[in-house]
């Protein structure tokens, strides 16, 4: 497989605020995950926090979201309780259709483990599982059988193979990010929750892992939800979402990265 | 040094001293056993010096009854089948109060001979009795007393009451007696019989068919734990017991308050004392003819003999008692290493900030060196301040000291001081390393992201190389020694040290080993667990294989010293057992102190509770071979299979059993001339003499054919009787003495029981002890995790963002504790059975004729690894907790 010139790719198409989308297009799309009226406060009294205010936000099966804003502006809250690592604490919240503000901590917990994929932009890997075993965590924590075609198909997909018996300290920064996608493809999630990933890559390994996510969609059907900062890695997305203050400032079905720009 | 150090210091020290908690509770712990130890012992000492004093206190001079005949007939056998003598028994008596008589009147003679010497102010009169041996002296008043009360008995001593200057006793209730039949005992006579002040209780002298006396008790002496037990009457109420004469000694009172012990020199009473002996001339002349001098000596003499012989025993106590408290400081000491060089390891993004920002390597060094210094000093502190307060406390308990001020004033202050300082000592050595280490850190350590500390595989090639050698030598040091031969003392000696030494170099070299070694013998082991939670274990384990080793290593060291000492104390036992059953095949024989046994008495015998099977022997007295003066006792033995043990040897008809080497086995042919209840000749017979080992000197032994043959009528001299196994020796004893008052009880079982509850209580305080080492050991892993857990915040995060619940989280924990302590407790064992057996092979038991056994008790072994396992899920609920707590979002927040 080969890592695509993004930049290319997208750039042409004109930006395409929601609400101007045509009904076919919209019956089209299924949210897979679904905030409405969510409200997120941290601490009490004078050190009140409201990340999140009174947001209702459709996240969209089959689609590549991005969520971008600037620092403070409640982007990494809202994805933690898309991913179900964290509770509103108003308003409710269904990922999969499952409404996670009912769910005790056990539940929520085997939740993440059978639908949601993680990547993080460090602290990914688990230092003394080799890269197979840390592909299969999750699957082997739910003891679910895996697919064996399946593992076998995204190890080679994301050049694996050779190094499967390696420790992550004998793995560079975008070899360890690919094994966290892997780990994220092989449950077969329902969403992968991206939280920077390319964080901490150089430009090279980050496109690569960038096309590998897109190729997740694209080839595999996945529904990919990344919290960036950095406006020309959204351009690999079908939709922007633009927070701020904790609330939706923007929201735009395909942009360029001037676009994007012009928005924060 | 620098102010900035100091700001920092404190401020760590307000906001990160919870991490130095572990270190704290394994050198509190340590610390407390050790001062508890020195408090014990000193106590122990004060209180055995004080009895020591306590016996001739306000004398100079104390005159013993000597006999003047060389032989003494003091056969202590206890297993003798005792020369009894079955003449009348009044007839003894009659001879024993006329003697008694005789002496008082020449101790009278002796005490207003000595009264009239100048500077005398008083001669009393003593129960206690003087025995001087080379440098030996000794005073100490005969236990002999039974007191009684339903059924239960106490043995005592009996003094009586004196006046000062001598010792007045303390009563802890009531009073002194002041009528005959008044009687002041300690509290151990008042709880084992269950009276109180106002009862009244039987006394009686033992061995002795005197009636008992009814005496009342008035008052309850306060005496410690560890004297002498003593109980107090006045003279007519001692005499009335002891008819035959209670008083075995004089004491001089002298005028000069400077002379009297314990205060006084044995140069200043002697003066006094060369005097009463010129005194105690005349007397002597006719005591002579009673074959008894009366000699005097200084009373320092005794306290000084006895405080010697008291404080060398202390000395050997104290030393082999701090064994154990030191092994638990060891373990302590590597528990607290280890604990400090992880945390300096945590703190290196800090420490090296700190050297970013520009502070010197030596700054650091401080810094990490003041705070290990400081946890380890108010540790050291604390465990002795601890320890003080609960010595002061349990001598107060044991009776040792009166009251907790006198306690204090009985404490080993120096000993104490030491502990702390030495402890204080020890931790900061403790602490260099690390400090040293931390100081190494670089600064731009500080800008790398933070990374759980892993180590790198560090090579230990040297250590294992000069291990594998020492343990090579060693063992063939062990198998040397163990070939050498064990014939006489020195030889088993010089095997014994050989063989000891060659085993802690083999120890040595195993510990060393044993921390390269261990994380993958753990790892190994784990390899059975498949879960994903238990493989996370098992990595994990191993991911930081020195710390794992030490802590390993410390629950090794306490496991290995409990299980030797539990192996070692079963085999000792079996192999006693079977040794007795050889030599002791006979339970009990219960014969009669004044004769032959009476018909209600062997009936109560005969169905006696606790005996499987009884068997009658019969005996008369005879003359043998025309010898009048020593008639014998002969005993007529039947067969005495189902009582005994193991095979003894069968009299056959017409033959007579005697001592090996006797006179009378040279002859052909043996005459017997029975005797009858008034020592006239009935019958005589002749027997075949054959040697027979097992017989005691002053009787033979016929077969039971032969006897009935001989005399029909004859008595039953002895029972014997196989006791059913288990019975605790005290329930024999008091349901032996319920049959009658004049029972006699010899035979293994005796000895087997003593031995056997010896034995039992030594390894009750053994395992006591060595716990004390195995508990600071899981101190040591529940630490070990907790910093783990610390070091993992992101790691686990990740975890639980990827699907891994609390309750996963928790068993997480618990698996890694569970690995490390059941195999280093496995390993333990092993080793343990190792030098167990070593052990038995070396100790110097000969003459036991039979085999050395070495049994496993698999019961207390079982008890051991179930209580390591469950102490280690324990130690991992507090870091478990603590991991499962983490939230992930937290956990993997950008820094």
């Amino acid at each position: 497989m080969e890592a695509m010139e993004y930049t290319t790719t997208y750039a042409a198409a004109p930006a395409q605020p929601l609400n101007t989308q045509n009904a076919q297009n919209a019956q089209a799309m299924q949210p897979v995950v679904s905030l409405e009226n969510v409200t997120k406060v941290y601490g009490h009294g004078d050190t009140r926090v409201r990340a999140l205010k009174d947001i209702t936000l459709p996240l969209y099966k089959g689609q590549f979201t991005s969520i971008m804003g600037p620092s403070g502006s409640g982007k990494s809250t809202m994805l933690h309780i898309i991913a179900g690592l964290d509770t509103p604490s108003k308003g409710t919240v269904h990922i999969d259709g499952v409404d996670i503000t009912t769910l005790k901590d056990k539940q929520l917990t085997e939740l993440r483990r059978e639908r949601i994929g993680f990547i993080f932009q460090s602290f990914n890997l688990v230092p003394t599982l080799n890269v197979l075993d840390n592909i299969l965590l999750p699957t082997q924590l739910s003891n679910t059988k895996v697919d064996r075609e399946w593992l076998n198909r995204v190890v080679e997909a994301l050049g694996l193979t050779p190094r499967l018996k390696h420790r992550p300290s004998e793995l560079s920064g975008g070899q360890q990010q690919r094994v966290a996608v892997a780990r994220a493809l092989v449950s077969r999630p329902a969403i992968i929750v991206a939280d920077e990933p390319t964080g901490n890559l150089d430009s090279k390994t980050s496109d690569e892992v960038l096309s590998i996510l897109r190729q997740a969609v694209d080839e595999f059907g996945q529904s990919v939800i990344m919290v960036t900062h950095n406006p020309s890695v959204a351009t690999v997305s079908d939709r922007v979402i633009v927070v701020s203050d904790g609330t939706v400032k923007a929201d735009f079905m395909g942009a360029t990265p001037d676009q994007i720009v012009s928005l924060l | 040094m620098a102010s900035p150090i100091n700001k920092l210091f404190l401020a760590n020290v307000k906001h990160h001293a919870s991490r130095y908690v572990s270190t704290a509770v394994a050198v509190t712990i340590a610390a407390t056993f050790v001062v508890l130890c020195l408090t014990l012992m000193g106590g122990i000492s004060s209180a055995y010096m004080a009895t020591i004093d306590d016996a001739t206190r306000g004398t100079s001079t104390v005159i013993a009854e000597q006999a003047v005949n060389t032989a003494t007939n003091a056969d202590t056998d206890a297993d003798a089948t005792a020369e009894v003598s079955l003449t009348d028994a009044a007839a003894a008596q009659q001879a024993q109060t006329e003697r008694a008589q005789k002496m008082a009147e020449l101790r009278a003679q002796a005490a207003s001979a000595v009264k009239s010497v100048p500077g005398v102010s008083d001669v009393v009169e003593s129960t206690a009795q003087a025995s001087v041996e080379g440098e030996t002296y000794q005073y100490n008043a005969p236990m002999n007393v039974s007191i009684g009360s339903d059924g239960r008995s106490s043995l005592r001593a009996l003094e009586y009451l004196q006046k000062a200057p001598l010792t007045q006793y303390q009563y802890k209730e009531g009073r002194a007696p002041q009528a005959a039949n008044e009687i002041a005992v300690d509290d151990g006579v008042t709880g084992s019989l269950q009276v109180k002040v106002g009862d009244s209780v039987e006394v009686s002298t033992l061995g002795v068919s005197t009636d008992a006396k009814k005496f009342t008790i008035t008052g309850i002496i306060g005496v410690s734990n560890f004297s002498n037990g003593s109980a107090l009457a006045t003279k007519e109420g001692v005499e009335s017991v002891q008819t035959s004469g209670a008083t075995n000694s004089l004491l001089v009172v002298p005028q000069n308050t400077a002379t009297r012990s314990p205060q006084a020199s044995v140069t200043s009473q002697e003066e006094l004392t060369s005097k009463v002996n010129d005194a105690l001339k005349s007397v002597n002349a006719s005591a002579k003819a009673e074959g008894v001098e009366f000699k005097a000596y200084p009373a320092q003499r005794f306290v000084e003999s006895g405080r010697q012989h008291a404080q060398t025993q202390v000395t050997a106590m104290t030393s082999m008692a701090l064994i154990f408290p030191l092994i638990a400081a060891f373990v302590a000491a590597i528990i607290v290493g280890t604990t400090f060089q992880v945390i300096a390891l945590q703190r290196r993004r800090e420490l090296a900030l700190l050297r970013a920002v520009g502070a010197q390597a030596k700054q650091v060094r401080a810094l990490v060196l003041r705070e290990t210094s400081i946890a380890g000093t108010v540790s050291a502190l604390i465990g002795t301040a601890v320890g003080t307060l609960a010595g002061a406390w349990l001598l107060t308990y044991l009776n040792v000291a009166a009251n907790y001020i006198a306690a204090f004033s009985m404490l080993p202050w120096t000993g104490i001081i030491l502990t702390w300082v030495g402890a204080s000592l020890i931790t900061i050595f403790v602490g260099l390393a690390p400090s040293r280490e931390a100081a190494k850190v670089s600064p731009l350590a500080a800008l790398a992201p933070v990374q759980s500390v892993q180590e790198t595989r560090r090579k230990h090639t040297v250590r294992v190389v000069l291990s594998i050698i020492l343990l090579v030598a060693s063992i063939a040091g062990i198998v040397y020694g163990l070939r050498l031969p064990a014939g006489n003392a020195s030889e088993i000696y010089v095997r014994f040290g050989i063989v000891v030494l060659a085993t802690f170099v083999c120890w040595i070299a195993a510990m060393m080993l044993f921390t390269v070694v261990l994380p993958y013998i753990i790892y190994f082991f784990g390899s059975v667990v498949r879960t994903p939670v238990g493989r996370l274990a098992r990595e994990n384990v191993v991911r930081n294989p020195s710390r794992t080793a030490s802590t390993g290593v410390a629950v090794i060291i306490g496991v290995v010293l409990m299980s030797t000492i539990a192996i070692g104390v079963s085999s000792v036992r079996s192999t006693l057992d079977s040794s007795l059953n050889k030599s002791r095949p006979v339970d009990i024989y219960a014969g009669s102190y004044i004769g032959t046994l009476s018909k209600d008495e062997l009936a109560k015998l005969h169905s006696f509770e606790y005996a499987s099977k009884t068997v009658d022997i019969r005996g008369v007295q005879a003359v043998v071979n025309g010898d009048t003066q020593s008639p014998v006792t002969v005993l007529g033995y039947p067969d005495l299979t189902g009582v005994q043990r193991s095979e003894l040897p069968v009299v056959a008809d017409g033959t007579i059993h005697v001592t090996k080497g006797a006179i009378m086995a040279q002859k052909a042919t043996v005459s017997v001339c029975f005797l009858d209840a008034s020592g006239q000749q009935t019958t005589c017979r002749e027997y075949k003499p054959v040697e027979d080992s097992s017989i005691r000197d002053g009787s033979v032994h016929l077969s039971a054919a032969d006897l009935k043959a001989a005399v029909p009528d004859a008595g039953v001299a002895f029972v014997a009787m196989r006791i059913k196994d288990g019975t605790p020796y005290d329930q024999v004893f008091t349901g032996l003495q319920r049959v009658g008052r004049n029972i006699s009880m010899n035979g293994g079982y005796v000895e087997r029981s003593l031995y056997m509850q010896a034995l039992n209580i030594i390894v009750l305080v053994f395992m006591a002890l060595l716990g004390v080492s195995v508990v600071i050991s899981l101190v040591g892993v529940s630490n070990t995790l907790g910093l783990s857990v610390a070091e993992r915040t992101q790691e686990n995060g990740l975890l639980r963002a990827l699907g891994l619940t609390r309750g996963q989280m928790k068993r997480l924990l618990v698996m890694e504790s569970f690995l490390t302590s059941l195999v280093s407790t496995l390993v333990g064992i092993g080793l343990g059975t190792i030098f167990a057996a070593i052990g038995m092979y070396t100790l110097p038991f000969n003459d036991l004729g039979v085999g050395i056994e070495v049994t496993l008790p698999y019961d207390q072994l079982a008890g051991l690894v179930l209580i390591i396992v469950l102490a280690s899920t324990l130690a991992a609920w507090l870091p478990g907790r603590k991991a499962a707590k983490v939230s992930p979002v937290e956990a993997l927040a950008h820094e």
